[in-house]
């Protein structure tokens, strides 16, 4: 079996077939989607949770899929919409092991000393003031540590694009943390 | 020559504005697309990424297709009985609506409800039902039992009132 599918190849699969077509599509993204959320939720369990949640969502949508976006970025929606209702839900008393920062501790940014989880909070909060388009490529290639080639595929995007996309992102988001 | 070519020809268009000299040709340098024109984001130390548990991504697409194959818990009513349970809230309202009337006016007038008046009287037609019946995997060919006949009159309540 291929490794990557295109969006029109898993949704002919889909069209075909629809339950291996979906599940074609589900391990294609599985593991980018579970990453997404984990770095919200912090933990292995609540992050499982909501996977399910999602890809039955997106197996209930997925009729009504127009094709407006990449397949990836209609269910990364998903997923954030879904991460989101759930860590509201979430109760906070509710004790589990949560996912280290995604920085190492003592990070000095022009004089200033950050810890691990200052700099992943202003990080998040830099992110959520890209455009989408930005978010998804600078998600997928600082965080996610994705090529170039990979995050194409994913995005439906030419490799140029994505560099632009996230050159401007870097820039945007190294303004955002030295005026925090 | 058409009527808006002869317009569009005399309209006297303005001098493009200028562009500093040699602008384009340094344009494709000054975008710095250079991987390794490394930021201070890109040199922030990251910590390792949490772990897995073995196999999860190999089973997971397995475990979310036998979720949706397997055939959801629904609860099993007949369609006479949904109207029976309709007719049954209809007499409710009459007597409502009787009780608060009786209070106010000294002519008692006894009113009926049918179920079609009930539901024009609440609004609902039969494709609500429908609709209620189809989003709750309700097996109406099937008879079933008082106790889940009273669970659905209650669900019917609080699925109306949530609309």
């Amino acid at each position: 079996m291929k490794n990557h599918y295109s969006d029109i190849e898993l949704l002919q699969f889909y069209t075909d077939n629809g339950s291996l077509g979906f599940q074609r599509l589900v391990v294609q993204f599985q593991e980018r989607v579970y990453w997404q959320i984990r770095r919200l939720t912090k933990n292995h369990q609540d992050t499982e949770d909501i996977m399910q949640n999602v890809f039955i969502k997106v197996w209930k949508a997925l009729p009504k899929f127009k094709g407006d976006s990449a397949l990836f970025t209609w269910i990364y929606r998903i997923a954030f919409n879904e991460t989101h209702t759930f860590l509201t839900k979430r109760n906070k008393s509710r004790s589990v092991d949560l996912d280290p920062p995604i920085f190492e501790n003592k990070l000095i940014v022009d004089g200033h000393s950050y810890s691990g989880d200052e700099m992943e909070a202003i990080m998040f909060k830099a992110i959520e003031s890209l455009p989408e388009k930005q978010q998804h490529v600078f998600r997928l290639k600082y965080l996610d540590d994705l090529k170039y080639r990979e995050i194409a595929k994913l995005l439906d995007m030419s490799e140029g694009g994505l560099k632009a996309n996230y050159h401007h992102a870097v820039k945007k988001i190294e303004a955002f943390i030295k005026e925090y | 020559m058409s009527k808006e070519d002869k317009i569009l020809n005399e309209l006297r268009k303005t001098e493009r504005p200028s562009v500093p000299d040699s602008y384009f040709d340094n344009f494709y340098s000054k975008l710095e697309f250079d991987e390794n024109n490394v930021s201070f984001i890109e040199e922030m130390p990251k910590s390792k990424k949490p772990d897995v548990p073995a196999d999860f991504f190999t089973s997971f697409s397995e475990d979310i297709k036998e979720n949706l194959e397997a055939p959801k818990k629904g609860k099993v009513v007949s369609l006479k009985q949904i109207l029976f349970s309709v007719a049954s809230i209809a007499a409710v309202v009459s007597l409502v609506f009787l009780a608060t009337n009786l209070s106010q006016t000294e002519t008692i007038t006894e009113t009926e409800y049918s179920t079609e008046e009930y539901l024009a009287f609440v609004d609902l037609d039969e494709s609500d039902y429908i609709d209620f019946i189809v989003e709750n995997n309700i097996n109406y060919d099937e008879e079933i039992d008082e106790e889940v006949l009273y669970e659905l009159d209650s669900e019917l309540d609080d699925y109306y009132y949530e609309l």
